[in-house]
Order: C-alpha cells, then sequence, then structure tokens
C-alpha cells in the first residue's frame, strides 16, 4: 500500500516537474495511439457494419475469424509486424522499424477486430423494425444505411472505448516494434517495463497512474458525447 | 376520375405458401378504405404491397396508371407507411418527426410544421424536446404518425393504428386521419381489428380471410371444425353449450372450412317474435340464444351495425334506426340470432 502511496506522490512530482522523459512518453502514447484508434475507426466501422448488417456466402466464418482476432497477444502482433518490417521482411524497405508508425501499424491491427467485431454485434442486435420505418418514410437505401449506422452509434462508442483502452495499454507491439527509444518511440507502457525492469517500481506505478488519468479524461469526454446524443 | 390502386392478379407467397391473392382490386384517390379480417388473414401483406416494399410473385399493382415495379424513389415517397409498432430512431421527438422531411431536402419551417402536426395528433408543443426514451406506447404511435402526417402524403396507409393505444390516443388518430382527408385529399388505408373506430372513420370496407378478398362490407365467419353428414348434403358445427350449426355443404372445403355469411343471412327474434331481417326458411338448429353486446353507427346512413355475443362467438347484423326504436334493439337485450344458411360461402 506504501508503494501505491509514494507511487501516486512521485506521479503528481512528475507531472509537476515537467520531466521531458515523461511528457515525450505521454505525447508519444496519446498520439500513437489516437492515430491508431482513428485509423481502425475509420476501417473497423463500414466493415463491422458489413459483417454485420448483409447476408453473405462466408459470413459466419468471416465472423468467427473476426471474433477470434479479438483474442491476438499484442507479442504476436508484434513479432508479426516486426517480421514484416525488419530489414529482410517484405516490407523492410520502408524503413519503419523502430517508428512511431510501425506502432501504429501494429495497433491497428490489435484494434481493427475489436472495432469490427463490436460494430458487427451491434448492428445485429439493431431492431429489425429499422429498415421498414425507414423504407415508410420513403429513405432510400443509402438514407438507411446512414441512419442505421446513426442508430448503432452507442455501441459503436462502446467499442472505440474498448479498442482505445487495449491500443493504449498494450505493450509488446511497442516494444518490439518501437524498440523503446527515448524521446523518439517510448511509450508510457515501454517506460513501465522499463523502469520495473531497473527495479524503480514507485516510478512504474507513477507511469501506471497517469495512464489511468488519460483513460479516465477519454471516457469523460465519450461519456460526455453520450450523454449530448441521447 | 382515374382509379389511384390498381391491382391486377396479385399473389404473394411466403415460404412457398400463397397468402396474398386478390385477381382485381381498385382504390380511388381520397378515399378512406378500411382492411378488417382475423389475424395471418394477410392484411399487413396488402398493406406493404400497396406501400410498394415489396413486390408480388405474380400480378401486377398500378399506382396512379404507373407498374409498381417501375415506380421511382420520388413516386414512392408519396406514399408513407406506418408500421403496427412502429421505431422511433434514438433522438428526441423533433429529429424523429422531421427525419422524413429531411431526406426529402425540405427544411423550410420545421418549427412550425412539427408544432402543427405535434397538435393534430393531440400532443402539446413541448412534446418536441422529449427523447425517444421517455414515450409511452400511445405517444410512440401518434409521435409516429405526426412523422408521417407532416410529409403530407398523397397515400397513407396505417397497420392497426389503435392495437396498442388507449382511447384517447385512438381518438387522436382518427381526427388526425379525416383531417389529412379533409385538408390534403390524402388517400387512407388502415388494418385494424377495431371495428368500431373503423365504421366512423373509413367511406368503405374491404375484407380479407385466408388471403382472399371478400366483397361484402360486414361478414359473419364461423370456423370449423365441422362434422360433414354427408347423406343429407350438409355440415353440423356444435358448440361446447350444445348449440347447432347446420349449413349446406355446397362449396365446402373440409371440416377446417370457414363458412361466410354476411350480416343479411343473420336475423334476431326477440321473445319468441322475429326482429331485423326475418326468414320463414331457416333450420331450426340455426337459432343461437345470445346478448347484444354493441350498438355502432354505419357510415353507411341510417343503417346501425347490431353485435350479438351468442354461443361464445361474435355475429354482425345490419338494421335501422327505426328498428331498433321500435324492437327494443339496445345492448345487453337477451335475443335470438337465426341464420339463414341459403347464403353461406365457404372459405
Amino acid at each position: 500500500m506504501e508503494l501505491f502511496l509514494k507511487g501516486f506522490c512521485e506521479a503528481i512530482n512528475l507531472l509537476l516537474s515537467g520531466d521531458d522523459g515523461v511528457y515525450s512518453a505521454i505525447m508519444v502514447s496519446v498520439s500513437v495511439s489516437s492515430y491508431s484508434l482513428f485509423t481502425s475507426l475509420f476501417l473497423g466501422i463500414p466493415l463491422g457494419f458489413c459483417l454485420g448488417y448483409f447476408r453473405f456466402p462466408g459470413q459466419r466464418i468471416l465472423r468467427t475469424i473476426v471474433d477470434t482476432l479479438l483474442a491476438l497477444p499484442t507479442v504476436f502482433i508484434g513479432l508479426m509486424v516486426y517480421t514484416m518490417l525488419s530489414r529482410s521482411g517484405p516490407l523492410g524497405e520502408l524503413g519503419l522499424l523502430f517508428t512511431v508508425k510501425a506502432i501504429a501499424v501494429g495497433q491497428v491491427i490489435l484494434g481493427l477486430p475489436i472495432i469490427m467485431a463490436l460494430t458487427a454485434a451491434q448492428v445485429e442486435s439493431l431492431d429489425r423494425r429499422i429498415r421498414e420505418t425507414l423504407m415508410g418514410l420513403g429513405a432510400s437505401p443509402r438514407d438507411i444505411l446512414l441512419a442505421t449506422v446513426q442508430e448503432a452509434r452507442f455501441g459503436i462508442m462502446a467499442a472505440a472505448v474498448a479498442a482505445y483502452g487495449r491500443i493504449l495499454t498494450e505493450v509488446g507491439i511497442s516494444m518490439m516494434v518501437g524498440g523503446n527509444i527515448k524521446y523518439h518511440t517510448r511509450t508510457i507502457t515501454t517506460a513501465i517495463a522499463l523502469e520495473t525492469g531497473k527495479g524503480e517500481f514507485v516510478t512504474g506505478i507513477a507511469l501506471g497512474i497517469v495512464l489511468l488519468v488519460i483513460a479516465l479524461l477519454v471516457n469523460t469526454i465519450l461519456s460526455f458525447i453520450k450523454r449530448r446524443w441521447q | 376520375m382515374g382509379s389511384l390502386y390498381r391491382i391486377e392478379d396479385v399473389d404473394f407467397h411466403y415460404g412457398g405458401r400463397s397468402v396474398l391473392s386478390i385477381p382485381e382490386f381498385t382504390l380511388n384517390p381520397g378515399s378512406i378504405l378500411g382492411v378488417v379480417g382475423p389475424n395471418g388473414s394477410g392484411k399487413s401483406t396488402l398493406l406493404r404491397l400497396l406501400a410498394f416494399m415489396a413486390d408480388p410473385a405474380q400480378g401486377k399493382i398500378f399506382f396512379k396508371g404507373v407498374d409498381g415495379r417501375k415506380i421511382t424513389l420520388q413516386q414512392r415517397r408519396n406514399i408513407t407507411i406506418l408500421p403496427q409498432e412502429p421505431y422511433l430512431l434514438k433522438r428526441d421527438v423533433y429529429e424523429n418527426i422531421i427525419y422524413g422531411l429531411k431526406i426529402r431536402g425540405d427544411r423550410q419551417n420545421l418549427n412550425s410544421r412539427v408544432t402543427k402536426v405535434l397538435d393534430l395528433v393531440g400532443l402539446p408543443e413541448q412534446f418536441a424536446k422529449r427523447s425517444w426514451r421517455e414515450l409511452s406506447g400511445g405517444e410512440v404511435q401518434r409521435v409516429a404518425l405526426a412523422a408521417r402526417l407532416i410529409l403530407r402524403p398523397e397515400v397513407l396507409i396505417l397497420d392497426e393504428p389503435t392495437a396498442s393505444v388507449d382511447v384517447s390516443s385512438a381518438q387522436s388518430i382518427m381526427e388526425a386521419v379525416l383531417y389529412a382527408r379533409h385538408r390534403w385529399g390524402t388517400t387512407v388505408l388502415i388494418a385494424s381489428h377495431d371495428h368500431g373506430w373503423l365504421e366512423q372513420v373509413c367511406d368503405q370496407q374491404i375484407m380479407l380471410l385466408r388471403g382472399r378478398l371478400l366483397d361484402e362490407e360486414v361478414v359473419n365467419m364461423i370456423p370449423g371444425p365441422w362434422m360433414e353428414q354427408a347423406d343429407c348434403g350438409r355440415v353440423i358445427k356444435r358448440y361446447p353449450g350444445g348449440e347447432i350449426i347446420t349449413l349446406s355443404m355446397q362449396g365446402y372445403n373440409g371440416q377446417d372450412s370457414v363458412a361466410l355469411l354476411p350480416a343479411e343471412s343473420l336475423s334476431i327474434q326477440i321473445g319468441g317474435h322475429k326482429g331485423i331481417n326475418s326468414d320463414s326458411n331457416i333450420s331450426a338448429d340455426n337459432i343461437l340464444p345470445g346478448r347484444i353486446t354493441a350498438l355502432r353507427e354505419s357510415r353507411r346512413k341510417e343503417i346501425f351495425i347490431v353485435e350479438v355475443v351468442a354461443a361464445g362467438s361474435l355475429f354482425r347484423l345490419r338494421t335501422t334506426a327505426n328498428r331498433i326504436e321500435i324492437e327494443g334493439l339496445f345492448p345487453g337485450r337477451r335475443v335470438k340470432v337465426i341464420l339463414n344458411c341459403e347464403h353461406v360461402r365457404w372459405l
């Protein structure tokens, strides 16, 4: 308990002291995870919508694959992306390894199945009367699609929150393809791993608390938006 | 005046089974048509076809002379349907009401138009700010109707609009429907089990039974099972109370057939004297003791509908105001219903 209290005080000190290393890690974490989330949403919402809304051959198999990908270990994603981006890999020429872009690629692979699976589940659970009601009001197929996505907005927001939580807190991808380079690719989670390895538990806990505060802020903003939309 | 709708040899299948078959039907603009019939008779299917939300397996439906299969989105937007259980978008009442206008790109004077239609369905202006989750069943129905009335549709189709609403909501819906027809010349099609409500609002009624259209406005249905007496060419239905109905087998389709008797085939006997629609050529079996349960005014001038519950079934007959006075045909009165089986038809 004493360790946590010390960690809490240290977290406040770290934030107030304006430590460059800490602020750099926070900025990298927030920027790369936000970028990854938006990319996952951009790709995942339409794909998840199609998966839940339309009926096509192989849909069940695809759904099972997407659901299975929810359990992808971040270290495995890191390994796959590393293999692809390493100098001898098929995308080695891009020179992305040990950059924030490489972390973003891995995090999109992590976030995409979450957005797709949860969006598909939400669309499937929507009231089947929506289509008939909208058609009865003279809606075109495009109007029906747009309105249906809008009806699923709370579920999509929940998917975004879940994906953001997973992306922000992952360590395997950032460590393997980012390389934990200070002021460059070091994120809060890789910094925690490093500090813990050095035996600096208090700093590790302090950084963990910072991570929680960021998650709290994001959820508060989303919850505010949700209330406004209702 | 050209017909608004024309149906030609329409057949609709569901799961390989024909659920609606209408050889011919026309509807003139500006009329209010009631569609009655038991559950599963094809009422909702007919309304969906007339809203062009589904295509018939066979046959054609013409809307203002245009084949339904070639109808454009713009033409379809002249027709709006209120489903039996309307769905409200997860937005406030205002957004729900203006949705149809927004997709048509019409954004003029939205506030005043919303206030006007809310008033039409008997809801106050402040209601516009309410969330979809704060509405009762009757309010959902009225908001959904308001969302259709704001479009000033050429055709308004209502599927069981009073099924889950209270008396005051049903009254508001009726007034709104009559207003739409009066002010905008809207043609209204209504499917309902509420015969009394339909009688007050509709110009004409059609009856559907097992997907077939019956032309009589008031038809009494007597479901099976029937016992056959092939030697004398008759079938018998025996009620739990011991009452017996004997009908001719002509046109009979099996023990689960439904016998159809027009209102004119029934008469009422009071205190041993024959009353309305009396006929001397009646089988002794076809006399059922019962009680008058309702008396309703038909839209046909000076014609009233008498409802009698006899042997646990509802029978409906037509009569005049004069006969009601003379015979004392008021609700609560014990009577005998006499069935004349000469006009029986089978389904």
